[in-house]
């Protein structure tokens, strides 16, 4: 077992309580899809897990100890923001790859075209700045720079949820490359239920900061227990 | 079944300093239909909408926009400004993705709907009041709570329906929609397409419904355009069973939208 997330609470200011004892875990190579409404605590859970939030009550494991950042990596809904808007996408990356202790002007030139073929990407695109790509390019820009860190799991806080359906597909298809080649976890957050069944083994499923179903992802599909599952599914037409 | 056309495009184009960015666009919505124009981003899909009514700043738009009412036809691309400003709101009104931006901040949802009533009708205060109560009981909201809201107080999918209360407020004839739903959850999205789909029973009107998802409008359209680099590349009717696509880039956007895809399969994009 790769990530293992104990019985989590958050209250935020104004007592919103955002997690209210949420655990599960996640296996190598495992993806699990995250779904429910907004304001669900899907967010603040995957802030959580990086690390990037305390929790008032609960831990997160990593590996069975605590968290390490090399091993974690974050992928946003919002892929320009993500992005310095005064580096080319060639210099985000070559950045990335510095501060990972990589030097030398020849092999950083050349782990950016490496990463830039890791996702699809044409090398001419280095020279390119963030608001000369499309959303689909900018985020697997994001993707290969979270890439050069070797991380065992990625948090995909709606990583796809701003692109429109080609984008989106070019972007899913990367996401299994990864996992099945890289052996990487992945922690899906996503509204889109369709999406959740094209890429993930297992499922939870959140509503007001708690879990209400979680398992394998056939199972919920064919048969959801709790209610709002079947809220959910219907309302995507699956 | 004959189909009396509500609106005629013809030969839409629209460009920027001399780049086209619509080419050549045709398409009809006839009376009482949903229309879909589909298309990725780019393709061109919301300027074509914006453009219908001369609403695209600094965009040189030719073609001709004819509007058949009550045995009458007139080229909206030619008319002037004020009968179009008329149309606009009266006859056609638009909706568009993020409610938030379209609505004012420091305003009550009930003083825009007075205002956006009062623009059209000349009437008594409390009258303008009244149809904005309506219309906001239609949308399935509780009137008279929501009208005293200003907008941060709603959430994401009750300003869209606050939107498509202000839009219908005048009973027009087209709602053209950009997008209404694409910032929603699926339960919201779910809400305000099954709302649309009883507006249309209840009320004779057409849609002209943009969006970059042609699995929800194989769902609600009679007709999808598919838009490509600025140009209708194939149009769509809805067979017994659905929609059949035959240009590739269509059966594309089908795949993308995950329909029939294996899961942990590659998509053919």
């Amino acid at each position: 077992m790769l990530l293992s997330v104990q019985n989590i609470h958050k209250t935020f200011k104004g007592n919103v309580q955002a997690l209210r004892g949420v655990s599960f875990e996640l296996d190598r190579a495992q993806v699990l899809g995250v779904v429910g409404e907004s304001g669900s605590g899907k967010s603040t859970l995957a802030k959580i897990v990086m690390g990037f939030t305390r929790p008032d009550e609960g831990k997160v494991l990593l590996d069975g100890g605590k968290l390490d950042r090399r091993k974690v990596q974050i992928i946003f809904q919002n892929p320009f923001s993500s992005l310095d808007p005064r580096l080319s996408a060639g210099a985000s990356l070559a950045e990335a790859f510095r501060l990972n202790g990589l030097r030398g002007a020849q092999r950083l030139r050349s782990a950016v075209q490496e990463a830039l073929r890791g996702v699809d990407l044409a090398p001419e695109l280095a020279a390119r700045f963030p608001h000369e790509l499309s959303g689909g390019e900018c985020q697997r820009i994001a993707i290969a720079r979270s890439l050069s860190r070797s991380p065992e799991l990625l948090v995909c806080d709606e990583p796809v949820s701003s692109l429109d359906l080609l984008a989106q597909a070019r972007v899913l298809n990367l996401f299994l490359k990864l996992q099945k080649e890289r052996r990487i976890s992945l922690l899906f957050i996503s509204h889109d239920l369709r999406v959740v069944r094209h890429l993930c083994d297992r499922v939870l499923v959140m509503k007001e900061g708690l879990v209400c179903e979680e398992g394998e992802l056939s199972q919920v599909y064919a048969k959801p227990q709790h209610p709002y599952t079947q809220e959910l599914l219907f309302s995507s037409g699956i | 079944m004959r189909e009396e056309p509500l609106l005629e495009v013809r030969g839409l184009t629209v460009s920027f300093g001399g780049k086209l960015v619509v080419k050549e666009v045709s398409f009809d919505v006839p009376k009482d239909s949903w229309v879909c124009l589909v298309g990725e981003t780019g393709s061109g899909k919301s300027l074509t909408a914006l453009s219908l009514t001369r609403l695209a700043g600094g965009a040189h738009v030719e073609g001709t926009v004819r509007w058949l009412d009550e045995g009458s036809s007139k080229d909206l691309l030619s008319l002037k400004e004020e009968p179009l400003r008329v149309m606009r709101g009266r006859e056609l009104a638009y909706i568009f993705q993020d409610p938030h931006s379209s609505l004012n901040p420091v305003m009550t949802v009930g003083e825009q709907m007075v205002e956006a009533y009062e623009a059209h009708f000349r009437c008594k205060r409390s009258e303008a009041e009244k149809a904005a109560l309506i219309s906001l009981g239609e949308m399935r909201l509780e009137a008279r709570r929501v009208v005293a809201c200003y907008p941060h107080e709603l959430s994401g999918g009750m300003k869209q329906r606050v939107m498509i209360a202000m839009a219908l407020l005048n009973n027009p004839k087209l709602l053209i929609a950009d997008e209404p739903t694409t910032s929603l959850d699926v339960t919201i999205e779910k809400g305000i397409i099954d709302l649309l789909n009883d507006l249309r029973t209840e009320w004779p009107m057409s849609y002209l419904f943009i969006t970059h998802n042609i699995c929800l409008a194989s769902r609600v359209a009679d007709y999808i355009y598919v838009m490509k680099d600025g140009r209708i590349i194939e149009k769509l009717d809805r067979g017994p069973k659905g929609f059949y696509p035959k240009e590739p880039y269509t059966r594309q956007l089908f795949q993308a939208g995950l329909e029939n895809v294996p899961p942990k399969t590659e998509i053919a994009v």
